[in-house]
């Protein structure tokens, strides 16, 4: 008891240190926290079923995850090694009821077929029905709680009828909704015998690839033998050895182990970025060192005003090792009362920055264990930082400590001076990354794509506008706001649809855009060979302009003299595009071709001229609600659904950004820290050299010289690194900015102002204080 | 060259005022050697600090050489340090990191004068004390008379008219402490004025005056002869 009060009683008395030492523990706590329960979060995707150790995903060298169903029923057959299979399927579709039917109402959702060993690979509980056959028979839907609810106002469920794209479907079970940390995710599932039992969706082609398969190996089954044994079978080589002489000597089909497939981006399953976790644990390392930091640095300050008292203490019969122990002690102490203030900022905070980043899984609810975790990092984070202190402290000779002549070996100095220089080497890195990363977002926002995307708005179209196309299209044009218009399948930056064609013996694969005769023109789209749609005429119908790229990458010397198979027909290629960039930048322009058609017009893409766009937009949609008074229509911009493209970069980045900035927030304290206490140690000498004839700005000058010192040290040091780390970064995206000399050296002056803006308050303090105070004799 | 006129120090706590100094008249001449002493707490350091235009007075009037030095701007005071005046302290108030030579070099650094000046001056003042090997040692490695000696060294190697010294051997056995006092007296021979505070008779028999305070005022002001 008495030793507790005797050590509260030391962290009241070291008021300054013991502010400064929980404010930056707890500012490095709560990033710890953070950071550490979404990067485990991230790590925990797919863990969670119970045989997911011996289930493993088909891939290919070409596609990656997504493959033809038709391979599926033949690996089965043939490999004896794979117990279950089950295809996937993902789709969207407007899901009611028939009582929601009749007000036209419903609702657009994920929808996922798959086969009906579904539940013998994946282990999501089901509510109600049976997990052996609810997916088996076609035209079976098991719908998630949340969608039950949603669409019957209860989860009981089980029998009724659904109608998906206007087709019935029987509910056979109610599923637990998905977890969050799942790769697999979709608001309800149906049976994948839907899909074979019409050939739907091309589940009986070679050529469609764009299912997903998962294989459950039998116990012992070694998944690389297996995947060699399935690119063996005769039929499965065949089908992709044009494909496998891309990529020689190295295997086409792998198989991938479910709990990897979240770090990898292929469109369909959640993703995350492992570079941007790993970054993420690197930062909590930061983190903690900078924390540690401070700790180490605040209390080895008070090294001269504590060693007299301890050393009292020591004279009069303690241990040096008590004396230790009540600073580690200490040390725990702040280092819990820290971690609890940490958890109660957190809990306060969690869901807003969530929001604000756009992230999931900072929630502590279903792993309340993660408290004790952080309680036992602290109590460990306290008892290691305090060692050094401990040690440091009680290392005056006693005699002299005793007598108030404090003497510290000049070592401690230096590592302190070390430990602030290691900060500032984090903090100048990280400014420089933040910096390249705004740099990498601006490049994007400014990228000239190749189209003309100004003043462009775009809306989805139903069945009834697609009927009278031409007559909405001449009713919009009728107002002087609209310039131009033109209808297309898809928006610039979502193109979808991807072909694989066999064209004179030679396998392709590319990307399909399916547009009316004005779009080449809206967009100015220039023709590099052979011509353009024409106008106005049906002739060009079911005609392709490829892009360059196509003809680049098939090798085409004659493009304009060949066919490509289209649905059912055989389609002339009559001109050869510019390329214009219509995916993300963070690829690489695809082989692309446009494709002449009228029966996909499921955008209408508009062009506006400058100035009352709130107007302009709402005459359209009101025009269109004239043609469909059923549905409700939404116009949009053309520069958010591109912006859109890198949300999730944009997010993370700013989630880095933001990291960066709460790392510097601890580099400054330590620094303010550290000037204070030099300030107090020195207040002697800078009263001599005054009355010496010192000026303050000399006496300003000299103190802020070792900091100055030190952050061009960590200049020197944190350059190379930051260098090399963004250089990295770039590399992963097909076009990228430049990493200017500048960025780094703003990185440093920025660092350079900020740390002399926070000592110099200081410095001018000590350096204006009247000496006779500092000189007078006691 | 020092002319103090009615000079009051006091601080006012919330009902009454405490005089520190109280109606101070001081004339120095150039080339004195003054001793001021008085029992604690009269105000002898504060008026040593008032006149070394470390603490200013509460009224009254302070001139240089007929140039009042209140409300002097920090640069003219910084002149007045670097070129006028030099202190000596009861507590050497040495630079613990720096070496002797390092420690009597710090002024001059202030004041501009260049390396190979400096150099010639600080080994002329170690050759003059006679601390020719100890330049390298640091302050703690001398003994208390020793300290003093470069307390002194610092405060003169600027060649200062006025050299001010609070209880220079206060800290020091008498025989180090005469040892100072006989340099400083070789000083004041020399022609520069000192003004010390002292709380030993003998020492303060060193003064051609003798300067007595008691409760800031100025009882006895006498020639020492």
């Amino acid at each position: 008891m008495i030793q507790i009060k005797r050590i509260l009683n030391t962290i009241l008395k070291y008021r300054t240190s013991s502010v400064l030492t929980l404010f930056s523990l707890v500012v490095s706590f709560v990033g710890i926290i953070i950071l550490t329960l979404y990067v485990s979060f991230e790590k925990s995707f797919d863990r969670f079923h119970e045989n997911g150790a011996s289930v493993y995903r088909l891939e290919t060298k070409e596609y990656g995850s997504s493959v033809p169903a038709a391979i599926s029923d033949i690996i089965q057959k043939n490999v004896p090694e794979i117990e279950k299979i089950c295809i996937l399927n993902f789709n969207n579709g407007k899901i009611s009821t028939p009582a929601l039917e009749q007000t036209n109402s419903g609702f657009r959702s994920d929808m996922l077929f798959v086969s009906d060993s579904f539940f013998d690979l994946f282990s999501f509980p089901l509510l109600s029905g049976n997990p052996q056959t609810a997916l088996t028979d076609p035209y079976s839907a098991v719908l998630t709680e949340t969608y039950a609810k949603k669409l019957f106002g209860q989860a009981n469920a089980l029998g009724e009828s659904v109608l998906i794209d206007n087709a019935v479907y029987k509910v056979t079970g109610i599923l637990k909704d998905f977890p969050k940390n799942s790769s697999v995710e979709a608001d309800f599932l149906t049976s994948f015998s839907t899909l074979t039992s019409k050939n739907l969706n091309g589940a009986n082609n070679w050529s469609e690839w764009s299912f997903n398969i998962f294989t459950k190996l039998r116990d012992n089954a070694d998944p690389v033998a297996t995947a060699d044994k399935i690119e063996k079978i005769d039929i499965v080589a065949e089908n992709v050895k044009d494909m496998k002489a891309h990529f020689p000597n190295q295997p086409f089909i792998t198989l991938r182990p479910l709990e990897d497939i979240h770090f990898v981006n292929d469109g369909k399953f959640a993703y995350v970025n492992p570079v941007i976790l790993n970054v993420l644990v690197l930062l909590t390392l930061v983190l903690t060192i900078m924390g540690a930091v401070n700790f180490i640095n605040f209390s080895t300050s008070q090294a001269p005003l504590r060693a007299k008292a301890l050393s009292v203490l020591q004279v009069l019969g303690g241990k040096r090792l008590s004396s230790m122990a009540q600073i580690v002690a200490e040390s725990v102490i702040l280092s819990v009362t820290a971690l609890l203030l940490s958890l109660v900022i957190y809990w306060l905070s969690y869901s807003h920055i969530e929001t604000m980043f756009d992230i999931s899984g900072l929630s502590m609810a279903s792993r309340p264990w993660f408290v004790l975790w952080f309680v036992l990092f602290a109590v460990g984070f306290g008892i290691l930082a305090g060692l050094y202190p401990a040690r440091y402290i009680t290392s005056s000779p006693l005699a002299q400590s005793v007598k108030g002549h404090i003497r510290f070996s000049g070592k401690g100095k230096n590592f302190r001076n070390t430990l602030i220089t290691t900060q500032f080497i984090f903090t100048i890195a990280l400014l420089a990354a933040a910096f390249v990363i705004e740099k990498q977002l601006n490049f994007w926002q400014n990228f000239d794509l190749g189209i003309n995307k100004e003043h462009v708005v775009y809306m989805n179209t139903t069945n009834v506008l697609r009927d009278h196309s031409q007559a909405l299209a001449n009713e919009l044009m009728k107002n002087e706001n609209i310039g131009d218009y033109t209808y297309s399948q898809f928006i610039p930056g979502n193109v979808g649809m991807g072909w694989g064609r066999e064209v004179d013996g030679q396998y392709i694969q590319l990307m399909c855009w399916p547009v009316d005769d004005r779009f080449l023109d809206f967009f100015g789209i220039k023709i590099a060979d052979g011509r353009g749609f024409s106008k106005d005429s049906k002739a060009d119908i079911n005609t392709f302009i490829l892009n360059k790229k196509a003809v680049e990458k098939f090798g085409w010397t004659n493009p304009l003299e060949r066919q490509i198979s289209g649905f059912d027909f055989m389609g002339q290629i009559v001109g050869v595009a510019e390329n214009i960039n219509f995916a993300s930048l963070k690829d690489e322009v695809g082989p692309m071709q446009f494709w002449r058609t009228d029966t996909r017009k499921n955008n209408l893409i508009l062009r506006l001229k400058p100035g009352n766009y709130t107007q302009t937009m709402a005459f359209i949609q009101n025009t269109a609600n004239k043609f469909d008074p059923k549905n409700q229509f939404e116009v949009k911009f053309l520069d958010d659904a591109l912006n859109k493209l890198y949300d999730k970069e944009k997010r993370m980045s700013r989630f880095i950004e933001f990291v960066a900035l709460w790392c510097m927030l601890l580099a400054v304290t330590g620094l303010l820290g550290l000037i204070i206490f030099i300030c107090r140690d020195r207040i002697k000498e800078i009263g001599i050299r005054k009355v010496n004839g010192a000026t303050i700005a000399e006496v300003v000058t000299m103190l802020n010289r070792d900091i100055v010192r030190w952050v061009l040290v960590a200049f020197v040091l944190a350059t190379p690194f930051a260098w090399y780390a963004m250089t990295k970064w770039l590399e992963s995206f097909a076009y990228k900015t430049s990493l200017s000399w500048w960025i780094f050296a703003l990185a440093g002056l920025l660092a350079l102002g900020i740390a002399l803006l926070t000592v110099s308050w200081q410095s001018w303090k000590a350096a204006t204080r009247n000496p006779v105070e500092a000189l007078r004799y006691e | 060259m020092i002319h103090l006129n009615n000079i009051d120090k006091y601080y006012d706590s919330k009902f009454q005022r405490t005089f520190v100094l109280k109606a101070v008249n001081l004339e120095i001449k150039d080339g004195e050697f003054v001793s001021i002493m008085g029992p604690s707490g009269s105000g002898k350091s504060t008026l040593l600090n008032i006149i070394g235009l470390l603490d200013t007075p509460s009224a009254g009037e302070y001139s240089l050489y007929d140039k009042s030095v209140l409300d002097l701007k920090e640069k003219a005071k910084v002149d007045y340090h670097r070129n006028f005046m030099g202190f000596i302290f009861q507590a050497y108030h040495l630079i613990e990191e720096m070496t002797v030579y390092e420690n009597i070099e710090t002024p001059l650094i202030y004041k501009g004068v260049k390396s190979k000046d400096r150099q010639a001056m600080v080994a002329d003042l170690l050759d003059r004390f006679n601390m020719v090997a100890k330049k390298d040692l640091f302050p703690q490695q001398l003994s208390g008379g020793q300290q003093q000696l470069v307390g002194i060294a610092r405060a003169i190697i600027g060649k200062p008219k006025l050299l001010l010294a609070d209880e220079p051997t206060g800290n020091l056995q008498s025989v180090q402490g005469e040892m100072i006092m006989e340099t400083l007296k070789a000083l004041n021979d020399e022609g520069m004025t000192i003004i010390q505070v002292t709380h030993n008779e003998k020492f303060a028999g060193y003064g051609k005056r003798i300067i007595r305070l008691e409760d800031g005022i100025v009882r006895k002001d006498v020639k020492n002869v």
